[in-house]
């Protein structure tokens, strides 16, 4: 844990570490925004399923980069 | 109302569950960027303490801007898949094709001469015109598996190969009256010139007697040689996704200027092009939106997708240019598909680059071929003579440009 300078109040640590977690929280609910493809089949599933499928990592990065942020906090 | 695409017994896609896939992800792009103001504040804040919290919240920031431009991108690629379910039926066809090329089993590095042989033949010391070596490209272009290709390409860190959203802008003062093409020589002529900053799509409007409206759009040929896209949709990027059977840019831009041009969609077209420019108009005519009763392209390594019934595919091909090969090999000749041939006029093996492949070139064969009393070429002559009725052409210029990163929206329309 990275020690905080005396400048960031806690009443500013506070609030700082809610809107991340806020984000944090926000995040996670793009999860249930991705296209389900589970029907989908040939070249639309090829074309689409990867892209679908980095997106969904770039999101899960996205939450963990703020879950890391918020335990720095 | 729901639009089934199917073909090949292996595909069942209701246009509504792309509709709803769009919908979704158009959301998903705007609650993203709405997270990435939240993490703004955050990071202001944060920023009064050097901790790991900053470099953390950056990287959030970066992914959440990054999930907002791929989900945008995806929900413009699922409208357009949706809006011309033709996409979805070329794609079908390629990917049977592709997987037909799977069974022969080729190097790595093989499939990686395909993606960069285009950029290579731009490397003019060495002489590509040889009719031995174009034959043992074409065999090799024919083993190739693309998507095999593609894909890890595509999901590597960076942009290349990477499908953009597009735009089109008028060339100021372009509009002109001009006679109708008398023939093949004509159609090449009018190709544009494929230079940067230049406009690459040409589009006539003819106004029949009766209220039709024909057109005839005319794309150029490769600019741009490099793998990662930049503004220019007449790039490798889509030379790839084209013979992928997937949505070039550029051929999204010659749709999008076909629209703006006054265009609607079911109104009969005939698409002419060189190079890259043939994979554009091969897409138009099987885009099953743009009924096309000729097809000419020349020097194009266009995918082997038939043209539907009912239009008359033109393709002309220099024995000793190497860019039709890479197509792999020749489709199958139907009736209505015509395969001209002939070495390039005045070229020699030893001639350093690929003359064979210039349109100066291709232009000599066209004016040839309307020469030609051969029945083939004198009903694809005179159902271009028909086409435009004789009438004069409206005629309009358009540069298409790459919006990477830009709303969808800017390029809505004709993919």
């Amino acid at each position: 844990m990275t020690a905080l300078p005396a400048e960031l109040t806690e009443p500013q640590r506070a609030t700082a570490r809610a809107c991340v977690r806020a984000a944090e929280t926000d995040c996670l609910q793009l999860f249930r925004l991705l296209p389900a493809l589970h029907d989908w089949s040939g070249p639309a599933r090829w074309a689409f399923g990867l892209r679908v499928e980095r997106l969904r990592a770039r999101i899960a990065a996205a939450a963990a980069a703020l879950a890391a942020a918020e335990r720095e906090l | 109302m729901t639009i089934e695409v199917s073909g090949g017994g292996s595909v069942a896609v209701e246009t509504e569950s792309m509709l709803s896939a769009q919908r979704e992800l158009r959301e998903l792009a705007a609650r993203a960027g709405a997270i990435h103001e939240q993490v703004a504040g955050a990071l202001g804040a944060a920023a009064l303490a050097i901790s790991g919290a900053v470099w953390a919240l950056g990287l959030a920031q970066r992914e959440l801007a990054g999930a907002g431009r791929d989900a945008e991108t995806l929900a413009w690629e699922l409208e357009a898949a949706a809006e011309a379910y033709g996409w979805a039926e070329r794609a079908v066809g390629a990917q049977q094709l592709l997987a037909a090329r799977l069974a022969g089993p080729v190097p790595e590095l093989l499939d990686v001469f395909l993606a960069v042989g285009i950029s290579a033949v731009q490397h003019e010391a060495v002489g590509f015109s040889d009719a031995r070596f174009v034959t043992a490209l074409r065999g090799l272009a024919d083993s190739l598996n693309l998507p095999a290709l593609l894909l890890p390409v595509q999901a590597l860190p960076g942009a290349a190969l990477e499908e953009t959203p597009v735009t089109v802008i008028p060339v100021p003062a372009s509009a002109q009256r001009t006679a109708p093409p008398a023939g093949f020589a004509d159609l090449a002529r009018r190709i544009p010139e494929a230079k940067a900053g230049q406009p690459q799509v040409r589009v006539e409007k003819y106004e029949l007697p009766g209220g039709e409206n024909h057109w005839v759009v005319y794309s150029a040929g490769t600019i741009d040689w490099s793998l990662v896209p930049g503004t220019e949709p007449w790039d490798d990027t889509s030379n790839v996704v084209g013979l992928a059977g997937g949505s070039a840019g550029s051929t999204r831009a010659a749709m999008l200027a076909l629209k703006r041009a006054g265009w609607r969609p079911g109104e009969p077209v005939v698409p002419v092009g060189h190079s890259q420019g043939g994979i554009v108009a091969g897409a138009i005519a099987t885009s099953g939106v743009a009924p096309a009763p000729l097809l000419v392209t020349f020097g194009s390594p266009a995918p082997r997708v038939s043209a539907p019934a009912g239009t008359i595919d033109v393709a002309v091909e220099h024995t000793d240019d190497l860019v039709p090969a890479l197509g792999g090999g020749p489709r199958p000749l139907t009736d209505s598909r015509l395969l001209v041939r002939e070495a390039a006029p005045g070229v020699k093996p030893s001639d350093p680059g690929v003359p064979a492949h210039h349109l100066s070139s291709y232009e000599q064969t066209a004016t040839e071929m309307d020469a030609s009393t051969d029945p083939r070429l004198v009903r694809a002559r005179t159902t271009l003579a028909d086409f435009t009725g004789g009438q004069k052409a409206e005629v309009t210029l358009w540069r298409g440009e790459r919006v990477s990163g830009a709303r969808p929206a800017t390029s809505g329309g004709g993919r």
